[in-house]
């Protein structure tokens, strides 16, 4: 008799926990994904049904929680809906495809990179040797003669540049006209030195 | 009778086994070494330091003299031209020989870095924005009569400071913005603001 009541109650505990757990269209764990080197805003994420937009953290990190619980012992499936504007962004394949717990949930991640593209222009009247053009710490050092110059490291889209003369060549003066900018998305070369006799 | 003798044995042996270590060669991993002059000292032990070829890998010292169980080293850094190196872990320079099985000490050294900044003047509205290459743009505040970029530059990278974006109604110009960093902070960039 006892033991009756004792198994029923522990039936309807039993129960109770189920559906604390999620029994029902939710389930139990935050699902979580953190994306490195995000940049630009537009990522859209998806999980089943569901769909997070991400905005850039400003920061190496970005960490995004998805509005829904999952299930546990679900498979975590976290795919790429729209990647960040000019940008390309990958999942970990690692920390996909994994039954959900506690811990598999929270370990998603996205790796993006800006896309990003090369920085140049044109120089005129250079006869001297000497020249050092500098992007913050790029350099570059266009022989005499030179018509054009690209630096070697490209440069992220929507990244500002900032180019100035370092050490003018010798015997002239060299003045940067379009030095100052915002990346576009393409290489750019419209930035013009001109080289005159000191 | 045997076993008497055997005893001793088998305890000389096993003490061979765990202790039979007595000297130690005192040695490390210097990281981020970048340009020359270190050098690294126990006692009278020393050792120069030079960066790797490739400007990025890890070092491996070791000091001529090796030390006896028990006795005490402390390492002594003489740091490198630009940088500042130290003990990854706090304290990890000093120790007694046979505390650990080696005597492997971690070094990390980083690229001093200094501000640039220096006057404003005529500046009297808001909306001038300066930037380094590709570094973080900085709004200069209205009325600013002075100026610090917010970020560092390394000792021996090129910095030049150019304007982004010119306030409403004001041109601004930046003088002695473009340089190489040496190893004091830099005070004499000028930006002096007119009317447009």
């Amino acid at each position: 008799m006892k033991s009756m009541y004792v198994r029923a109650s522990v039936s309807a505990l039993c129960a109770a926990l189920l559906a604390g757990c999620g029994g029902g269209d939710d389930g139990s764990l935050v699902l979580q994904a953190t994306i490195y080197g995000l940049a630009k805003p537009g990522l859209v994420l998806t999980s089943g049904s569901q769909e997070v937009t991400v905005t850039p953290s400003g920061s190496a990190a970005t960490a995004v929680t998805f509005p829904n619980l999952i299930e546990e012992d679900s498979t975590i499936d976290v795919k790429i809906k729209t990647p960040a504007t000019a940008s390309k962004c990958e999942v970990d394949a690692k920390t996909v495809g994994l039954k959900a717990n506690y811990y598999t949930a929270r370990q998603v991640v996205i790796n993006c990179t800006t896309n990003s593209y090369f920085l140049g222009g044109s120089i005129a009247g250079l006869t001297g040797e000497g020249l050092i053009l500098n992007n913050g710490d790029q350099q570059i050092a266009p022989a005499a003669g030179s018509s054009t110059f690209t630096f070697k490291n490209p440069v992220a889209d929507g990244a500002n540049y900032g180019v100035t003369v370092l050490q003018q060549p010798a015997g002239q003066v060299c003045t940067i006209a379009n030095n100052v900018g915002t990346m576009p998305s393409g290489d750019l070369s419209n930035i013009a030195v001109t080289c005159t006799k000191a | 009778m045997k076993a008497m003798y055997l005893a001793p044995i088998a305890l000389a042996l096993a003490l061979a086994g765990c202790g039979g270590k007595e000297s130690y060669t005192v040695g490390g991993t210097v990281n981020g070494l970048k340009f020359s002059g270190m050098e690294l000292s126990n006692g009278s032990s020393k050792v120069a330091v030079q960066p790797p070829a490739d400007g990025k890998s890890a070092v491996k010292f070791q000091l001529a003299n090796s030390i006896d169980y028990g006795d005490e080293y402390e390492i002594v850094i003489k740091q490198p031209a630009h940088q500042s190196c130290g003990p990854a872990l706090s304290g990890g320079l000093k120790g007694s020989a046979g505390y650990t099985q080696t005597i492997d000490v971690t070094i990390n050294c980083s690229v001093n870095a200094y501000s640039v900044g220096g006057p404003v003047t005529g500046l009297d509205v808001a909306g001038l924005v300066i930037i380094n290459g590709n570094g973080t743009a900085q709004e200069i505040a209205k009325d600013a009569t002075s100026f610090t970029y917010t970020d560092a530059i390394p000792s021996q990278s090129s910095y030049g400071l150019v304007v982004l974006k010119q306030p409403a109604g004001k041109s601004c110009t930046i003088t002695n913005g473009t340089g190489v960093m040496q190893d004091a902070k830099v005070e004499t960039v000028a930006i002096t603001c007119v009317p447009a």
